[in-house]
C-alpha cells in the first residue's frame, strides 16, 4: 500500500482487492506503466482542483441535455448520466486483441444469422439444438428464406466485455438488436478534451469521432438500388429512454429522424412524408425492437412502427440496420453456443472467450444452479438493461426463491453464470479517489468491412462494492482511452 | 455541401401547433388582464355575469363555461384545454416533440416559461397581482419569438412558426372585433359615456393597440376608427392586414423552397383577403358581423389548404 498512498492522499480510500483485476495497479501496487502520466498528473492536483472539473463537466452535460429516461419511475424523468472524471485506458496490445476477437465474434454471428433462417446446416450438424433455436423469444419465423443484401444482419453492435481476475477479457453479452450507448462514448469524449486538454494532447490517445461518419459509410454500402440511397433513423420518440442518442447520431450523420407516423408503405416502397411530398426512403437504421415494427406482421398493438414495412422488407424494397431477428443470436442461451458457433463458421478457435454458463433446461445443471443460487448470477435470457436478473450474493432469501420457482416454472427462460469479479479502476467519488469496478462496450460496424472506432463505453458501477454497471440501476460511465503503440 | 433536406410534415404541424399555442396564452393573457383592470375602473356598466360572458366569447369559448371561478380556471386549471397553463404546455410539448430542430436557445426559453406557469408559486404570484403574473408570460412570450427570429435558421420551419402566429393572431382578432362591436352603428361620430370610454380603450388594449391607435387617430376614440385601425392598418403588428401580409409572405416563401406546384389555391385565399383589405374602406361595411365572419372563414379555409398541401395530403395525389 506504500506506493499508493505516496503518490496522494487522494488515494487513501483506494483499496486493492486481491480477487479481481485492477486496471491502474499491479499486484505489488505498482502504476501500471499506461497509466503512469495519469497518476503523476493526478496527484499534482487537490480534491478542490478535481471537484471543480467534475462540475465543470456536469453542468457541460446536463446543459447539451444529454439524458437518458428512467422507466417505472413516476417522475417520468430525465436524468444524466453520471460521468467519471479519470479515463480509463487501454494499451495498443490490448486492443488489438479486443479488435480481432469482436471481429471474428461478428463474422461468425452473421453466418450463423444466415444459416438459421435458411439451410440451417448447423441444426442438421448438431452443433446446435433446433428447438434452442426456435424457442427463443426473439426468434422471426417471419425471416425464414428472406434474403438481405450481402447477407448482413448485424450491422451495428455493442458487445459487452468484461476483464476477469487474470487479467484476459471475455464476453459477457452480445447486444445484437438495437444496442445504444455510443452517444455517450463520443460526448465523454469531447467533456474529457475540454476537462484535461494538456494530458489529453499528450498522451497519444487514438481519436473516436470518425464514428457517425463510419456508421453512415455502414449504411450507406447496404442499400442496393442506389448510390445515393435516402437514410433515415427511426425512432420510437421523445419517451424513449435513448431518445437523446437517437437525435445525436441522427443530427452527426445529417439525416432525418422519423417516427413511425412520418413513414408510410405503399405497394411495398416507404416513403417519408415531407412538405415536399412523399420520398422513398431506402436504408432504416432503426432504434425500435422487431416486435414493434409493423403491427401487421409482429405486435398488432404497436403504436410505434409502420404498417406494411415488413412486406417492404421483404421484397427488398427498404433495408434496415439491423435486420428483423437479430435477437436470436444475443439471447444468452445461444450465446452459451458461441465458441462452437465460432468453430464451426469460421473454423477458428475464439480470440475473446465467454463467461461460463449454465443452462438451466439440463436437469444436472438446472440442479447446481438451485444449490448454489446463492453464489451465481441468474439472467432472463431475453432481457437486456439490468432487468430481469439476480445476483446470489447480494440478494436475499426471499428474491433467491422467487427465481427459483421462476427457474423450475420455465428454464428456457432463464441461465446462469458466476459472479463475475470485473476488474477495477480508479475513479473520483466522495471528493477522493476510490476503486470501482467497470466493464467495456466497445461499438462494432459491419458494412463493407468490419470498422470498430478504437474505444467504447466503460461503464461505472458507481456503488461501492456494487457489480451493476447499467445506466437503468445506478450505473456511470468514463471516457474510455486507446493508446497508439 | 448546400443542406436542401426535406422537412417532415410532423415536424411542421408540431413547429406550427407550438406557435399558435403560444400566441394564443398570450392573447389569453391580455384579454384576463383587460377583463380584470376594467372590473375596478366600471362603476355601472355591464353586469358581471355580461362582461363574464363577453369573456368567454371573446376566446371562443362554449358559453357553458362560465364558473364561479373564472378567472382562476382560465389562468391554472390543468384540465381546461382554454387555460393558460394547458397552452403553455402544449406549446412545451410540441416543441418538445421537435426538439431537435429548435435552436437550443428556443428550446430553452419554452422550457423556463413553462416550469414558470408550473411553478409551485405561480398561485401566489396572481394571488397578490394578476397584472404581474400576466406581464411575465406575455414577455416570456415576447423572448420567445425574439430568440426565435434571432437564433434559428429562417427556413421552412420558422415561415411555418409564423404562419401558425398569425393565424392563430388573425382569427383571435375577428372574434375579439365581433364580439366587442357587432351590435355597434358604425358612425363617424357617437356620444361617448364614459363607461363607454373605458370599455373602447379596454377593447383596444385587448390587442395592445392603445398607444399604436392613439398615434394615428389621437385619444379621441370612436367605435369605427377603432374597427378601421384594426382591419385595415398596414403597420400595426396585430392588425388583420398586417397579419395576412405576414402570412402571404410566409406562403410564398415556403412554396419557393418546397417547389409544390398544389400551393396556388393557398396564395389565391390570401391574396384576396390581402386586395380586400387593401381596397376595402370601413364606410361600406354593410354588416359587421357577416364582413368579419366571410374573412374568418377565408382564413380557416387558408389552416385547411395549407394541411392538405404541405401535412395530411393523401398519398395518391403525392406519389
Amino acid at each position: 500500500m506504500t506506493t499508493l498512498r505516496t503518490l496522494s492522499s487522494l488515494l487513501d480510500q483506494y483499496i486493492v482487492k486481491a480477487d479481481c483485476y485492477d486496471e491502474t495497479f499491479n499486484h505489488t501496487n505498482e502504476t501500471r506503466q499506461h497509466y503512469q502520466s495519469l497518476m503523476e498528473r493526478l496527484a499534482k492536483f487537490s480534491a478542490s482542483e478535481l471537484a471543480y472539473r467534475q462540475q465543470a463537466a456536469d453542468v457541460t452535460f446536463l446543459n447539451q441535455g444529454i439524458t437518458f429516461t428512467v422507466y417505472g419511475d413516476n417522475e417520468g424523468t430525465e436524468r444524466t448520466f453520471p460521468f467519471d472524471l479519470l479515463p480509463r485506458i487501454l494499451t495498443g496490445k490490448e486492443w488489438r486483441q479486443i479488435e480481432s476477437g469482436l471481429s471474428q465474434r461478428l463474422r461468425a454471428l452473421n453466418l450463423f444469422l444466415h444459416d438459421i433462417y435458411h439451410d440451417g446446416l448447423i441444426f442438421k450438424d448438431k452443433v446446435i439444438p433446433y428447438e434452442l433455436v426456435a424457442s427463443s423469444k426473439h426468434y422471426r419465423r417471419e425471416m425464414r428464406g428472406v434474403n438481405i443484401p450481402h447477407n448482413i444482419y448485424v450491422s451495428i453492435c455493442g458487445t459487452d466485455l468484461i476483464r476477469l481476475p487474470d487479467g484476459n477479457f471475455a464476453v459477457l453479452e452480445d447486444n445484437l438488436r438495437v444496442p445504444s450507448g455510443v452517444s455517450y462514448m463520443l460526448a465523454n469524449r469531447q467533456v474529457t478534451k475540454h476537462v484535461f486538454p494538456r494530458l489529453f494532447q499528450n498522451y497519444g490517445v487514438r481519436p473516436i469521432d470518425q464514428y457517425a461518419q463510419a456508421l453512415l459509410s455502414t449504411l450507406q454500402s447496404l442499400a442496393p438500388h442506389t448510390d445515393n440511397p435516402t437514410i433515415v433513423l427511426l425512432t420510437p420518440g421523445v419517451y424513449n429512454s435513448a431518445y437523446f442518442e437517437h437525435t445525436f447520431l441522427a443530427r452527426q450523420m445529417g439525416i432525418q429522424l422519423v417516427e413511425g407516423r412520418d413513414l408510410l408503405v405503399h405497394d411495398g416502397v416507404v416513403y417519408m412524408r415531407t412538405t415536399d411530398g412523399l420520398k422513398r426512403v431506402d436504408v432504416i437504421y432503426r432504434r425500435i425492437d422487431d416486435d414493434f415494427l409493423d403491427a401487421l406482421t409482429f405486435r398488432p398493438d404497436s403504436q410505434l412502427g409502420v404498417n406494411g414495412l415488413f412486406n417492404a422488407y421483404r421484397r427488398g424494397n427498404v433495408v434496415m440496420a439491423n435486420a428483423v431477428g437479430t435477437g436470436i443470436a444475443d439471447d444468452k442461451a445461444v450465446y452459451a453456443y458461441l465458441p462452437k458457433i465460432i468453430k464451426y463458421y469460421l473454423d477458428e478457435d475464439p480470440i475473446l472467450h465467454n463467461v461460463e454458463t449454465f443452462l438451466l433446461e439440463d436437469a444436472v445443471q438446472q440442479q447446481h444452479v438451485i444449490q448454489n443460487i446463492d453464489k451465481l448470477v441468474v439472467k432472463a435470457v431475453g432481457e437486456a438493461g439490468g432487468y430481469g436478473m439476480i445476483i446470489g450474493p447480494h440478494s436475499s432469501k426471499a428474491e433467491q426463491e422467487k427465481f427459483i420457482e421462476l427457474i423450475k416454472a420455465n428454464p428456457r427462460n432463464y441461465i446462469a453464470q458466476p459472479t463475475l469479479s470485473l476488474s477495477i479502476a480508479p475513479c473520483f467519488v466522495n471528493n477522493q479517489i476510490e476503486a470501482r469496478h467497470i466493464d467495456l462496450r466497445p461499438f462494432i460496424l459491419y458494412g463493407k468491412t468490419v470498422t470498430i472506432v478504437p474505444g467504447g463505453l466503460t461503464r461505472v458501477a458507481l456503488r461501492k462494492g456494487s457489480l451493476v454497471v447499467n445506466s437503468s440501476q445506478g450505473g456511470g460511465s468514463k471516457d474510455t482511452w486507446v493508446l497508439y503503440d | 455541401m448546400i443542406d436542401n433536406q426535406p422537412m417532415l410534415s410532423r415536424v411542421a404541424d408540431s413547429l406550427y401547433w407550438m406557435s399558435r399555442y403560444l400566441e394564443r396564452a398570450e392573447n389569453t393573457t391580455r384579454l384576463l388582464d383587460v377583463h380584470m383592470n376594467l372590473e375596478l375602473d366600471i362603476s355601472s356598466g355591464l353586469a358581471e355575469k355580461q362582461r363574464n360572458q363577453r369573456l368567454i366569447t371573446s376566446l371562443a369559448l362554449p358559453p357553458a363555461s362560465v364558473d364561479e371561478d373564472l378567472l382562476h380556471t382560465l389562468t391554472f386549471d390543468r384540465n381546461n384545454p382554454a387555460s393558460i397553463f394547458a397552452l403553455v404546455a402544449g406549446a412545451r410539448e410540441n416543441a418538445r416533440q421537435v426538439r431537435e430542430q429548435l435552436s437550443s436557445e428556443m428550446w430553452t426559453q419554452i422550457n423556463k416559461l413553462y416550469l414558470h406557469v408550473r411553478g409551485t408559486d405561480a398561485d401566489a404570484v396572481w394571488q397578490s397581482s394578476p397584472h404581474n403574473y400576466y406581464l411575465e408570460i406575455r414577455e416570456g412570450s415576447h423572448l420567445f419569438q425574439g430568440i426565435t427570429d434571432a437564433t434559428m435558421n429562417h427556413n421552412q420551419g420558422w415561415h411555418f412558426i409564423q404562419l401558425g402566429r398569425y393565424i392563430e393572431r388573425s382569427t383571435a382578432l375577428l372574434t375579439l372585433l365581433d364580439v366587442h362591436f357587432k351590435d355597434a352603428h358604425l358612425r363617424y361620430k357617437d356620444d361617448i359615456t364614459t363607461d363607454r370610454y373605458f370599455e373602447l380603450i379596454e377593447t383596444l388594449k385587448c390587442v395592445s393597440a392603445f398607444e399604436a391607435y392613439t398615434k394615428v387617430y389621437s385619444p379621441n376614440v370612436q367605435p369605427i376608427w377603432i374597427v378601421e385601425f384594426l382591419l385595415y392598418n398596414p403597420e400595426f403588428p396585430r392588425s388583420l392586414r398586417f397579419c395576412v401580409d405576414m402570412i402571404q409572405t410566409s406562403l410564398i416563401a415556403l412554396s419557393e423552397t418546397t417547389g409544390r406546384t398544389r400551393h396556388s389555391r393557398l396564395y389565391k385565399i390570401a391574396g384576396r383577403i390581402q386586395s380586400n383589405l387593401n381596397y376595402d374602406e370601413i364606410g361600406d361595411i354593410n354588416g359587421l358581423h357577416d364582413y368579419l365572419d366571410n374573412i374568418k372563414r377565408q382564413i380557416f379555409q387558408i389552416h385547411d389548404t395549407l394541411y392538405d398541401t404541405y401535412i395530411t395530403y393523401p398519398i395518391e395525389t403525392a406519389l
